[in-house]
């Protein structure tokens, strides 16, 4: 037995998951923190862009109506985009067509080049011209939090980086749970005002009280992209990812384009046909190959939330396949229908169980809570390892301590603090930069990358509890005048929001000004030094001088 | 039931639930009441573990057999995190909130069922 396993034995299985939990928990909190403020954010991502994009029409309640006739010509709406199409891009491999919605009564156009680089634009539903969207807020909107939360903007690689951090939280979860002692009898102690004592206190009922959460929303996050974390068995069995959930899924497969021309058929009688199989509204069609023998027209039916009708399987919108040259229908699939076998539905369930989209309003707004009491559980755990070391130091690190320490120190305040900053800057970011410059979504969130470095700049530079206090001061600002900076940059405002009954909008800034409060209290509670010791200083001092 | 209805029930009854399995343990008895009480305690315990399966029943009646148990777990952490932020405060004022929504949410769980 080597030295390490016979140290772990003697003292115990709980002072080994002791060390790991303190440990492994260290080096990923910051990164799991940020999953988890993001995430947070992200379960919201419709209502910031609403709020981000003020011409879009404010949010319709759930009607689940799913007539045909919604007041958009949808068959015009194909023409339009196939005669742009034809005229514009007529060699692109892949045409998609955005349907007009109350959602967004433009048509959208996405295409992707010979070179395979995808590409999209916007056209007028009702005069069939490229939208001028120079006028308005082009904007990331609340897109942004979600891929921080699940790919850090860093494509397969950030997906990876995400899933390695996630079995971390895997680890620190379960190590945590061995080795804190008493989860019964200390289930609903909290003790404040009492220094580490409380910081514990407070990170292990965080964690406690929102444990069945944080299992599944980790566990079911890992589960969401089986296909890139274990790979191997659709690897050994098919040629690409596409021609394994053609056979999963009982659907066409992917043609390889031919070169030989052909003409495509109409697709606006394909809609017409895929709608009224489907029985309710189209919301994209999608066209391979245009013009060549292999062509395929794909038209997804439209997501409708039933209201009172919550499930966490089988809410698809339902899809008709079509053969782009004949026109001949080669598949359909019913809304609601499930296929793909017993494991395909339960990581269907595990999918929509991370997702929140499944039960409404409520739903979003525990997972927003509960997803904040995850952050909240790795903030207090972070800050925890520095409060037990600032009274004395544990020297794990030789000579080094004191650097190492500064370093977890500097590292803390800029990522509980510097994120939360860098999150309301991007609110700021929308409103502030110029209308009608390109690529202004990367631009927005350019200020949140510059930021949160900035954050850490700020934290490296000042002693930790001045650095504490004062960006605490700085998102407390952010946050309380973003309503204010919202009139003053686009006219509208909470009263506005509340008066026409847009509840996404006015949620964003009441949120936000919640943060400032408590932002601001926090500041607060850090400057002041406690009422306690103070008064005992006093009396200490006051003793002095009588002697 | 309406949703509204079903939430402030399903949170009602989480939060009585919590606080009665909190105040039948020592430590927390001891925080509302003076002395010991095994009886009160275990009358405690009982009725908290009753409370939080009944605020299933609002849950399911909205939500439906599938989600409605997710949002119930939900509801229960919620409730526990209310508890626990109140009750070092003030902790009378706890127990008075849970038998306030005991009080309340039974009959109306009860009228609804019906």
């Amino acid at each position: 037995m080597s030295k390490v396993e016979s140290g772990a034995a003697e003292g115990g299985l709980r002072q080994a998951m002791a060390w790991l939990h303190t440990w492994g928990g260290l080096w990923a909190c910051w990164v799991l923190f940020v999953i988890f403020l993001t995430g947070s954010l992200g379960v919201f991502d419709e209502p910031i862009t609403r709020w981000m994009k003020p011409h879009l029409p404010q949010a319709a309640e759930a009607s689940g109506d799913t007539g045909l006739d919604d007041g958009f010509d949808r068959p015009g709406a194909v023409r339009m985009g196939q005669a742009w199409f034809e005229k514009n891009q007529p060699d692109a491999h892949f045409w998609g067509v955005g349907l007009p919605s109350d959602e967004d009564p433009s048509i959208r156009l996405f295409w992707q080049d010979p070179q395979e680089n995808f590409h999209n634009t916007r056209i007028d539903a009702r005069t069939g011209q490229p939208v001028d969207g120079s006028h308005e807020r082009d904007s990331e909107g609340g897109h942004h939090f979600v891929h921080m939360h699940f790919e850090f903007h860093g494509g397969t690689a950030g997906i990876w980086f995400v899933g390695a951090f996630t079995m971390a939280m895997l680890v620190a979860l379960v190590s945590g749970i061995v080795i804190h002692k008493r989860i019964f009898k200390d289930f609903f102690t909290f003790r404040p005002g009492k220094g580490q004592r409380s910081w514990l206190d407070a990170h292990n009922a965080l964690s406690v009280l929102s444990l069945p959460f944080q299992l599944m929303i980790a566990y079911t996050g890992l589960a969401t992209f089986y296909m890139l974390y274990m790979p191997a068995g659709i690897v050994a069995h098919y040629d690409s990812e596409e021609a394994y959930f053609a056979d999963l899924l009982t659907q066409p497969q992917h043609q390889e384009i031919t070169g030989i021309a052909a003409p495509l058929a109409k697709v606006d009688e394909l809609l017409v046909r895929a709608e009224q199989q489907l029985q309710r509204p189209a919301s994209f069609v999608s066209i391979e190959h245009p013009n060549d023998s292999s062509a395929s027209v794909l038209v997804f039916g439209r997501f409708i939330e039933k209201p009172g009708e919550y499930r966490l399987l089988g809410d698809g919108g339902g899809q008709v396949f079509f053969d782009g040259v004949s026109g001949a229908q080669t598949d359909i699939q019913m809304p609601g229908e499930l296929r793909g076998g017993a494991a395909q539905d339960v990581q269907s369930v595990m999918r929509n169980l991370h997702f929140a989209a499944f039960g409404g309003h409520l739903v979003r707004w525990l997972y927003f809570l509960s997803g904040l009491a995850g952050a909240a559980m790795l903030a207090t755990g972070a800050l925890l390892f520095m409060v037990k070391r600032r009274q004395r130091s544990l020297n794990e690190f030789g000579s080094a301590t004191p650097r190492v320490y500064r370093v977890i120190e500097v590292l803390n305040v800029g990522t509980l603090t510097g994120l939360s900053i860098a999150c309301v800057a991007f609110f700021w970011g929308n409103r502030l930069l110029p209308l009608g410059i390109d690529d202004r979504p990367v631009w927005e969130i350019v200020v949140f990358f510059v930021v949160w470095l900035l954050s850490f700049f700020h934290a490296a530079l000042r002693p930790a509890s001045r650095a504490w206090v004062e960006q605490l001061l700085a998102l407390a600002a952010l946050c309380l005048l973003l309503p204010l900076l919202n009139w003053l940059s686009v006219g509208e405002h909470l009263l506005l929001y509340l008066q026409r009954g847009d509840g996404e909008r006015a949620g964003v800034e009441l949120v936000a000004l919640a943060t400032g409060v408590l932002s601001l209290w926090g500041a607060r509670r850090i400057a002041r030094p406690r009422a306690v010791p103070a008064r005992a200083r006093q009396r200490a001092a006051v003793a002095e001088a009588q002697s | 039931m309406s949703l509204s209805l079903a939430v402030i029930l399903a949170a009602a009854l989480c939060y009585a639930g919590m606080a009665g399995l909190c105040l039948a343990m020592d430590r927390h008895h001891s925080q509302v009441w003076k002395a010991k009480a095994p009886n009160r305690q275990r009358l405690l315990r009982v009725a908290g573990w009753l409370l939080l399966a009944l605020a299933v029943w609002p849950c399911v009646q909205i939500w439906g057999g599938a989600v409605g148990p997710v949002v119930w777990c939900g509801m229960l952490s919620v409730g526990a995190f209310v508890l626990v932020l109140l009750l070092p405060y003030r902790p009378r004022i706890a127990a008075l909130l849970a038998a306030v929504a005991a009080g309340a949410g039974l009959p109306v769980l009860l009228l609804t069922a019906g």
